[in-house]
């Protein structure tokens, strides 16, 4: 029983065990890695704008903008099975109908460890601000926050906050006439 | 979802009923009448509840919702300059009842094994073959 097919078999399935259990400790080693990282938001102003909705030639909606400066260093989350950090701002607000909103403002990918200290000056949301009822009227302070999601090479994503600012107010829209 | 997830790599899901879905969640989703599903980032949550009443007036923005607690979501690929609306065939916003499922895990190349099975049907019938003819020969 010793034929070359033998041989190749057992080496091939002790190649294949050997490497699911280094994936398997892999992936259970870094949930040990508990690094929580802190960071700032400053959002440096909030208006509201009534503008003309994207898929509606004739309505109108309120959109709102907003202006940040965020100071995150994020580079701890790196080690070993760390593939990518996808880092968010976020803001959340209730409406006058009690309907909670999270909305995603502005993201990044972090593909390095030499990219992860997350500096944005001034930054503006890349995606709209919009309410599900078009207007922000009577709707509860906005908080913003900055969150990140860990994407390893293999195992579990992780999740993650690094900065929270206090509500601010929604102002009341203006008219976009230059 | 590039540079996240390539073709190929497993991904683990739950899909728990009573949990709510959150920004920066991947979820897996499937649009009626689109056979692929798709692993995109929740950019927008609404927490909304549709009463019965609300389905009688058409003027309702959410009278189109299956009445209920709802959560109401928007997606967009981590690469994609813009969110996922003209994917949704229509839809403004996806319902829970879309998603598959949300990923919790994954394991990169382990799916290449059918990938390959599939695009090539000649390396199937080689395999399936060759182990039957390893099984004849092989006697001990």
């Amino acid at each position: 029983m010793h034929s070359a097919l033998a041989r190749i078999n057992n080496v091939s399935s002790l190649f294949s065990t050997c490497l699911m259990v280094l994936l398997a400790a892999v992936a259970l080693s870094s949930l040990f890695a508990t690094a929580d990282p802190k960071g700032k938001i400053d959002v440096v102003s909030l208006k509201v704008y009534n503008a003309k909705a994207k898929r509606y030639p004739f309505k109108e909606q309120e959109f709102g903008f907003v202006k940040f400066d965020i100071d995150a260093d994020l580079s701890p989350l790196f080690h070993w099975n760390t593939k990518q950090l996808f880092v968010y701002l976020e803001a959340e607000y209730a409406n006058t109908q009690g309907v909670n909103n999270t909305i995603v403002l502005w993201d990044r990918i972090v593909r390095r460890k030499e990219d992860a200290h997350v500096v944005v000056a001034s930054g503006r949301n890349k995606y709209k601000l919009k309410e599900l009822y078009e207007s922000f009227k009577n709707t509860s302070p906005a908080t913003f926050s900055l969150k990140y999601n860990m994407m390893p090479y293999v195992g579990l994503l992780m999740y993650g906050e690094a900065a929270r600012t206090e509500g601010h107010e929604i102002p009341e829209a203006r008219d976009a006439i230059a | 979802m590039e540079p996240a997830f390539y073709r190929g790599d497993l991904l683990f899901l739950t899909n728990p009923v009573n949990e709510k879905y959150q920004t920066g969640d991947i979820t897996v989703y499937k649009i009626p009448g689109v056979e692929i599903p798709i692993v995109h980032r929740v950019l927008e949550t609404h927490d909304v509840f549709i009463s019965n009443s609300t389905q009688k007036s058409k003027k309702d923005l959410l009278a189109r919702y299956s009445p209920g607690h709802n959560q109401l979501l928007l997606t967009k690929g981590d690469n994609n300059h813009a969110d996922d609306i003209e994917l949704y065939r229509g839809l403004e916003f996806l319902e829970r009842r879309h998603i598959v499922g949300k990923v919790r895990g994954f394991v990169p190349y382990i799916g290449y094994i059918t990938i390959a099975m599939n695009d090539f049907p000649q390396l199937k019938y080689a395999m399936l073959g060759g182990l039957g003819l390893l099984a004849l020969l092989q006697r001990e």
